[in-house]
């Protein structure tokens, strides 16, 4: 590859920012009297609360982990991070609503365009609350719910206390226990029985002011035999100093249902991305995680899916792009607990310009999980010298009927291949790009086709941008 | 002596399967193995004399690259306990196996050998006595050009502990293979290092593993390839049967600048019964770009199709599943290129499942 094709790897363009815009601004810092003041904020139950300054203590008393890129998580000042930025009065149902700075930003992400043309219902979170929020009439009728969390809390507080803090408890890890400590926004999606929600349904997060951290919170519930296709994206500006998001997802698929879940991270290379995103899949029921990671100076984020009941499945499929400067974490866990389980994995990643990538991977089969079958393949793509990939798949199992299989490869693009495409007159830089392009098929090809079209593009600034 | 290490947290990744607390030796005076060098023929000249510790450092840095593991309990301990340390010299070409006994007596039993090789040669040692803990350092450097296959086989007392550390340098040019069934002792940990210095140098490994009873058989693998146009393979084949748990860990490291490697691993883990447990856990570091690595992991039960098929033809459930163990743990030596070293393997083993099935 020439030096041009490599150098030449796209600006980030979501990197704009606008005027900061606060009706309510927390020092930064974190205490127990920030987290409680949250909460007081939102008006919440007392329940919520409690959770919250039980998680605090938990945060604070939980060590960093002390595995994966221990530099750059111990360089993360707690201290200097903003926890709650306010920058709406409400959540709006009318675009024409929205505050016009913060409109103009979702214009130039194409989110209401994607709405009209696309999408089932959009939440748009800017900063640490939604901003916007919509829902297709005919599903509202059918009984579907999707609300920002807050709103989901205020309106549902019962169903919230059922399913809140079950799938991924605070104590599961630090960043988990900071999120509940103080989260704000997210989803809630609640989609009752035998109800198929046929448009995919978005949140859109931004992050828009400086040393910020955005804590959202998701959970989606999909009742026995329906389905939802959820899909999320992410940016944030570039400053020079980093922001924090840390956010967690927990997703309930009762017996026969599905979800999957689609995320398209793009932070820019300022944002600390340390997230919890885990699904239960009962009897018969499927989750899907598709994973693209794109952006953010530090990736560490695991989807799993733990296969509770007889028959479920679980699907994880993810690409990560590391670039200069950036280390993506990213991996699965799947854990079959009950029998005659499934599971697919497949990740892909490249790393360029001195970018680490590294896949991080369990699969665990536990001894009454009888007849389970799993498939892991993790193939890493290294464009040069100076950058790094690494594999830390587990495997433990603990049934003699399990049929489990794991392959991983490392290389670089192949000469023959390029050889092939510029002997039919491509360049070197074209030739490059169509590889790239094929490498991320089995992933973009998973997305809705305007998602897709977006993910290329994405990839386009970042790779083939470089190579043609 | 060194002073005494603290033991290593269960959070070390080394010491995750396998806590050192349940590997530690008792506080006894420790017995040296015993080393018997066989006579060997005249093709090659082979001495065993005992040497300067400084030949089993605590651990040893790459050329390049410090290990991040350099305060190692295992290692660690082993220099404390053994007082003898030996070494094999090996010179010219010998065209049969240099078999080495090593009688492990007494509660415990402590052994580090050093091995040279300047030619061509296969080293048999064999393990054997009525011990309760054994540790066992292996250290070794294949000078350039030159070619070494070094086979460990154990007869060890069902109940006893072996834990066992390697250190491996291979030369510009050089070979070294590694073939080890493990199929003695209750609970074995080792812990096996390879470096690939120069260019050229390639390392085979090979390991079989029988799990019976309550055996626990954790085996760690590092291959550094610390420079460029240098080979690796690493087949782990583990059979685990009664209420086993084998654990096969693998890192593979290629330094920066070390462009044209080839590197391969896999590991295969077959069930033989609901009580045992397998765990795999293949690690690729890859800091070079123009490289070939890949690592592959795979888990079943015996193939219903391979009884049937042997079934067929007369033999009865358990001649069928035990053929079919024996060519699963054989595969494991394929990868290795001495003739002998294949055979002497693949007689062992065939010993010991006969064993195994009378008993």
């Amino acid at each position: 590859m020439s030096d041009e094709a490599r150098d030449a790897v796209g600006e980030y363009r979501y990197g704009f920012h606008d005027p900061e815009v606060a009706t309510i601004r927390f020092d930064k810092g974190l205490s127990e009297q920030v987290v409680r003041d949250i909460s007081a904020l939102k008006d919440e139950p007392e329940w919520m609360t409690d959770l919250r300054v039980k998680a605090y203590h938990h945060f604070v008393e939980r060590p960093m982990p002390d595995w994966g890129n221990e530099t750059l998580l111990n360089s993360i000042d707690f201290d200097a991070v903003t926890y709650f930025l306010r920058s709406s009065e409400g959540t709006e149902r009318d675009w024409d609503d929205v505050p016009e700075d913060i409109k103009n930003t979702f214009d130039r992400l194409g989110i209401p365009d994607a709405e009209q043309k696309w999408l089932g219902g959009v939440t748009a979170q800017y900063e640490s609350e939604a901003v916007y929020h919509s829902i297709r009439e005919d599903l509202e009728e059918q009984g579907v719910l999707f609300l920002d969390m807050d709103s989901g809390l205020r309106t549902h507080p019962e169903l919230v206390k059922r399913f809140f803090n079950t799938v991924v408890p605070y104590t599961d890890n630090k960043f988990s226990a900071l999120n509940t400590a103080v989260w704000s926004g997210g989803s809630f999606i609640y989609v009752p029985k035998g109800v198929h929600v046929e448009m995919p349904v978005q949140a859109y997060f931004r992050i828009n002011a400086k040393n910020m951290g955005q804590f959202e919170r998701t959970l989606i519930i999909a009742d026995e035999g329906s389905s939802i296709h959820y899909v999320e994206g992410c940016t944030a500006p570039t400053y020079s100093t980093d922001s924090l998001h840390s956010a967690v997802v927990e997703l309930v698929a009762l017996d026969g249902a599905k979800i999957r879940y689609s995320t398209i991270q793009n932070w820019s290379s300022n944002v600390y991305n340390l997230v919890t995103k885990r699904g239960v899949a009962h009897a018969n029921a499927t989750v899907e995680w598709i994973d693209g990671n794109i952006g953010s100076k530090l990736t560490m984020k695991y989807p799993a899916v733990l296969l509770k009941g007889e028959g479920a499945h679980a699907e994880i499929l993810s690409v990560a792009y590391a670039g200069e400067g950036q280390h993506q974490d990213a991996g699965s866990k799947v854990h079959h607990l009950a029998p005659n389980t499934t599971s697919n994995i497949l990740s892909k990643s490249i790393s360029k310009n001195g970018g680490r990538s590294t896949y991080r991977g369990m699969l665990q089969v536990r001894p009454k999980a009888e007849g389970c079958r799993s498939k892991v393949v993790c193939d890493a793509l290294m464009l040069d010298a100076d950058s790094r990939s690494d594999t830390y798949p587990t495997m433990e199992v603990g049934n003699a009927s399990a049929d489990l299989e794991h392959e991983a490869s490392v290389s670089k693009i192949a000469g023959d291949q390029l050889f092939y495409l510029m002997s039919r007159g491509h360049s070197e830089a074209e030739a490059m790009g169509l590889i790239v392009n094929g490498f991320f098929e089995p992933f973009t090809r998973e997305l809705p086709m305007e998602y897709a079209s977006e993910l290329n593009k994405l990839l386009e600034i970042e790779m083939e941008g470089a190579i043609g | 002596m060194s002073a005494a290490m603290e033991d290593p947290s269960n959070a070390v990744h080394l010491w995750r399967s396998t806590p050192w607390s349940r590997m530690r030796p008792e506080e006894v005076e420790p017995t040296s193995i015993r080393m018997n060098l066989h006579s060997v023929d005249a093709t090659g000249e082979a001495s065993l004399d005992s040497c300067s510790p400084d030949l089993f450092p605590v651990v040893i840095d790459g050329p390049e690259t410090s290990l991040p593991d350099v305060e190692d309990i295992a290692r660690h301990t082993l220099a404390n306990l053994d007082a003898a340390p030996m070494r094999l010299n090996l010179k010219g070409d010998h065209d049969a196996v240099v078999n080495v006994d090593l009688k492990a007596a007494g509660h415990v039993a402590v052994g580090r050998l050093h091995i040279t090789c300047k030619g061509r040669a296969v080293v048999h040692l064999h393990l054997s006595g009525d011990t309760g803990w054994c540790g066992l350092h292996l250290t070794g450097h294949v000078a350039n050009g030159c070619s070494l296959s070094v086979i460990v086989t154990d007869e060890l007392p069902l109940e006893s502990r072996v834990v066992r550390c390697d250190d491996w340098r291979v030369g510009r040019d050089a070979t070294f293979e590694t073939g080890t069934l493990s199929v003695g002792g209750l609970r074995r940990k080792s812990d096996l290092r390879h470096h690939l210095d120069a260019t050229g140098a390639a390392v085979r490994i090979g390991l079989a593993v029988h799990g019976q009873g309550k055996r626990h058989d954790d085996h760690h693998v590092e291959i550094h390839h610390h420079k460029g146009h240098t080979t690796s393979e690493l087949v782990a084949n583990m059979a685990c049967g009664g209420r086993s748990r084998s654990v096969g860990t693998g890192r593979l490291v290629i330094d920066v600048g070390a462009d044209g490697t080839d590197a391969g691993q896999v590991f295969r883990n077959l069930l033989l019964s609901q009580g045992a447990r397998a765990d795999a856990i293949p690690e690729l570091e890859v800091l070079a770009d123009d490289v070939s690595a890949a690592h592959g992991a795979a888990s079943a039960s015996i193939d219903n199709d391979q009884l049937h098929y042997l079934m067929s033809r007369g033999l009865d459930l358990d001649e069928a599943s035990a053929m079919i163990v024996e060519g699963f743990l054989a595969d494991a030596f394929r990868i290795l290129a001495a003739a002998e070293a294949r055979r002497t393997l693949r007689d062992r083993l065939t010993v010991h499942l006969d064993c195994a099935r009378i008993t």
